[in-house]
C-alpha cells in the first residue's frame, strides 16, 4: 500500500513556496520600478521634431508637392512612421479642440490624432503623447498635431 | 540496506521546486543584472536621442556625442569590446544601444538619410566620442 503520510503538508508547502516566490518577485520588480522609474519616454519630444519636419517640408515644397507626395517630398520614411503608430494633423486658422474635431482640416495623415482630444488619455501611458505647433504660412496661421506611441524597443542580443 | 551517506530520494515534487527556484533566480539576475547602474534607463535614452539627432538632421551633416558616461557603464556591465555599444543599422533604420550583457535598447528612425563614418573614438582628449555623418539614402525600400 502506498504510504500517503504527509501528502496533505506537501500541498501545503506547495502553496506557501508559490506564495513566497510571487512574494520575492513583486518585491524585487516594485523596489527597481519605484528606483529607476518607468524609463525614458521622448513620446512628446519626437512629435515636436515631427512637426518641426513638416512645417519646413511645406516651407520648402509648397502646398501641392506637400500634398501630393508627403512622404516622398518630405524625406519620411513611409513604414517606419506606420509602424510607430505616428499620425498628424495640420488646420488653418482653426484651433486645437476644432482641429481635433476635423474642423478647418488642411492635410492628415493617421487615425490616432484622435487621441489626442482625450482628456483622460494624458494620465493613461499606453495612449500615444501629442505635440501641437502653431506657425504660420503665406500670412495664414496653421497649427499642426502630432502624436506618436512608439517606445524604446528591448531586444535581447 | 545502509543509505547513511548517500542523496536523499528525489521526488517529482522536490524537482519541480529545484527547477523553479533556479528559474527564478535566473530571471531576477537578468532583470536586476539589466538595472545595474540604470544600464537599461540610459540605453533607452541614447537611444532616443541618437535617434532624433538623426531625425532632425540635414545631408552632410556631421554629429559627435560625447559618450563617456554611458562608456563607464558598459565597462563595468562587462560589455567587452565598446564598440558594440552603439550600433546603427541603415537597412533597418534601427539605432541599439548595449550597455549590459543580453539586451539592447533600440529605436527607428524615419528620416530618409543613410548614417555613415560611424565611428567611437576613445578618450578624444580625454572622454570618448562617437561620431557620424548624414549621408543620402542609397537604397530605396520602398
Amino acid at each position: 500500500m502506498m504510504n500517503r503520510k504527509g501528502s496533505a503538508s506537501e500541498g501545503i508547502f506547495a502553496f506557501t513556496f508559490l506564495f513566497l516566490i510571487i512574494i520575492m518577485t513583486l518585491g524585487i520588480v516594485s523596489a527597481v520600478y519605484l528606483f529607476y522609474g518607468d524609463g525614458y519616454d521622448s513620446r512628446e519630444e519626437e512629435g515636436f521634431i515631427l512637426n518641426a519636419k513638416i512645417i519646413k517640408c511645406l516651407n520648402i515644397n509648397g502646398v501641392e508637392k506637400f500634398k501630393m507626395d508627403f512622404f516622398g517630398n518630405c524625406g519620411i520614411n513611409k513604414k517606419v512612421f506606420d509602424d510607430s503608430k505616428m499620425a498628424f494633423k495640420i488646420c488653418k486658422n482653426s484651433n486645437f479642440d476644432d482641429c481635433i474635431a476635423g474642423k478647418e482640416e488642411f492635410y492628415s495623415y493617421g487615425s490616432n490624432i484622435n487621441l489626442c482630444g482625450l482628456v483622460g488619455a494624458k494620465k493613461n501611458k499606453n495612449y500615444p503623447r501629442c505635440a501641437t505647433s502653431y506657425f504660420n504660412f503665406k500670412g495664414e496661421g496653421y497649427i499642426v498635431i502630432a502624436s506618436n506611441n512608439r517606445k524604446v524597443q528591448k531586444v535581447g542580443t | 540496506m545502509n543509505k547513511k551517506g548517500a542523496l536523499p530520494d528525489m521526488s517529482i515534487d522536490n524537482v519541480v521546486y529545484i527547477v523553479l527556484i533556479v528559474l527564478f533566480f535566473i530571471l531576477m539576475f537578468y532583470y536586476i543584472d539589466g538595472q545595474r547602474e540604470g544600464a537599461d534607463l540610459w540605453a533607452d535614452y541614447y537611444s532616443k536621442r541618437i535617434t532624433n539627432l538623426i531625425n532632425l538632421a540635414e545631408t552632410g551633416a556631421e554629429i559627435k556625442i560625447n559618450v563617456q558616461k554611458i562608456s563607464a557603464i558598459a565597462k563595468n556591465n562587462e560589455i567587452e569590446k565598446l564598440s558594440d555599444m552603439i550600433e546603427i543599422n541603415n537597412e533597418d533604420r534601427k539605432v541599439c544601444v548595449k550597455l549590459s550583457k543580453g539586451r539592447a535598447s533600440c529605436s527607428y528612425f524615419y528620416n530618409e538619410v543613410d548614417v555613415t563614418d560611424i565611428k567611437l573614438n576613445l578618450a578624444q582628449p580625454d572622454v570618448n566620442i562617437f561620431s557620424f555623418k548624414i549621408g543620402e539614402r542609397l537604397k530605396n525600400d520602398e
